[in-house]
């Protein structure tokens, strides 16, 4: 497992040569404190992985909803579940769908850590999103793929 | 006045039955009985292999997801080894995307030797509370519900550290409680109807 990663570390530092915008997520600690920073936005977080064809799918739908309205209190946060050999088709993907935000990369070696600390009640299907409140209260778990008029009626019971 | 108690009372009492029969179902609950085609047309029946099995280990499975054809190189020799033992395997395809003609052209080619039965209308795997493909169910005696989760940590070989799947087998192997009853994996949701 510590090979793998150092070769993930290799191929991240290669993404990061062009792009600052993919970074490592491997603790609860962490995932908190990406939380607690979008308090005062509605924020919405996409499990997602390039290996998922409706992750996929509904990716662009995201991005432009986050287009539309992060000059209106809202963030939107990606945390990709892929592997290492997908972390090749990661930042094409990311570059081809014009992401130019900050989106994670989960080096969580425990699924389960990290799909407990989100939802007990998730069982791991992916895709997966959650909207918090201003508060960062969860309000909303949405599994499978959805579209933009889905996630953009759920946000807007939240924004002023 | 005992028909206008009665009535809402029994209406209350269906609709709790009915709200509760679609909960998700964890380990210590009881599936229900059902009985699948296999994608050749023969049917399997929950009850009657319960009842000449040590246990059925349900495999929620797919022609597609990323995380399930990675087991495909071992789930086969997996499961001739512990139905030697006694357990029986049937994995089961929910998945509205998939059609008969996937899954028996799939099941052929990966060789399976179990029966790959196909759940239309997600109806099984609404009643199980299934969610993601690989998910696993360990059902024995009375139709209890003695695992649920993955198959291991990891879908590739190389990189699998935990046997949950194996673990729980063995125990119940050994007539022992299943210590790690309930675990969790990422996975492609069952592609339901609904």
């Amino acid at each position: 497992m510590g090979k793998i990663y150092s070769l993930l570390a290799a191929i991240l530092l290669t993404v990061n040569l062009y792009s600052q915008d993919l970074k490592e997520l491997g603790s609860t600690g962490e995932l908190k404190s990406i939380f607690d920073n979008a308090k005062g936005k509605v924020l919405l977080v996409n499990f997602w992985a390039t290996w998922c064809k409706p992750c996929v799918m509904e990716f662009p739908e995201l991005i432009k909803l986050y287009n539309d309205y992060k000059e209106k209190g809202f963030e939107l946060i990606f945390i990709s579940l892929d592997v290492p050999e997908d972390i090749p088709k990661l930042k094409p993907f990311l570059e081809s769908n014009k992401v130019d935000f900050t989106t994670y990369l989960s080096t969580f070696t425990d699924p389960e850590e990290l799909i407990d600390y989100v939802d007990k009640n998730w069982q791991g299907a992916i895709p997966a999103t959650y909207i918090y409140d201003k508060d960062g209260n969860l309000k909303k778990s949405i599994i499978g793929k959805k579209r933009y008029s889905d996630f953009e009626s759920e946000i807007k019971t939240f924004l002023d | 006045m005992l028909k206008k108690t009665i009535f809402p009372l029994f209406s209350l009492i269906l609709a709790v039955a009915f709200t509760m029969s679609t909960f998700a179902k964890n380990p210590g609950d009881k599936a229900d009985d059902f009985t699948l085609d296999n994608w050749d047309g023969t049917k399997y029946n929950l009850n009657e292999t319960v009842a000449k099995s040590k246990a059925i280990v349900i495999m929620f499975w797919s022609t597609e997801c990323p995380n399930v054809q990675p087991y495909n190189d071992r789930i086969g020799e997996f499961a001739k080894e512990y139905s030697g033992k006694g357990f029986t395997f049937w994995a089961i395809n929910s998945n509205n995307t998939e059609s008969l003609d996937d899954v028996a052209a799939h099941a052929k080619k990966n060789d399976y030797p179990f029966p790959v039965l196909k759940d239309k209308n997600n109806v099984i795997a609404d009643m199980l509370g299934a969610t993601k493909t690989p998910e696993v169910y360990v059902i024995g005696k009375d139709n209890i519900i003695l695992y649920h989760g993955r198959i291991s940590n990891n879908r590739n070989k190389s990189e699998e550290t935990s046997f949950d799947l194996k673990n729980a087998l063995d125990e119940i192997s050994a007539d022992k409680e299943v210590t790690l009853k309930e675990t969790k994996s990422f996975g492609c949701t069952i592609k339901r109807i609904n």
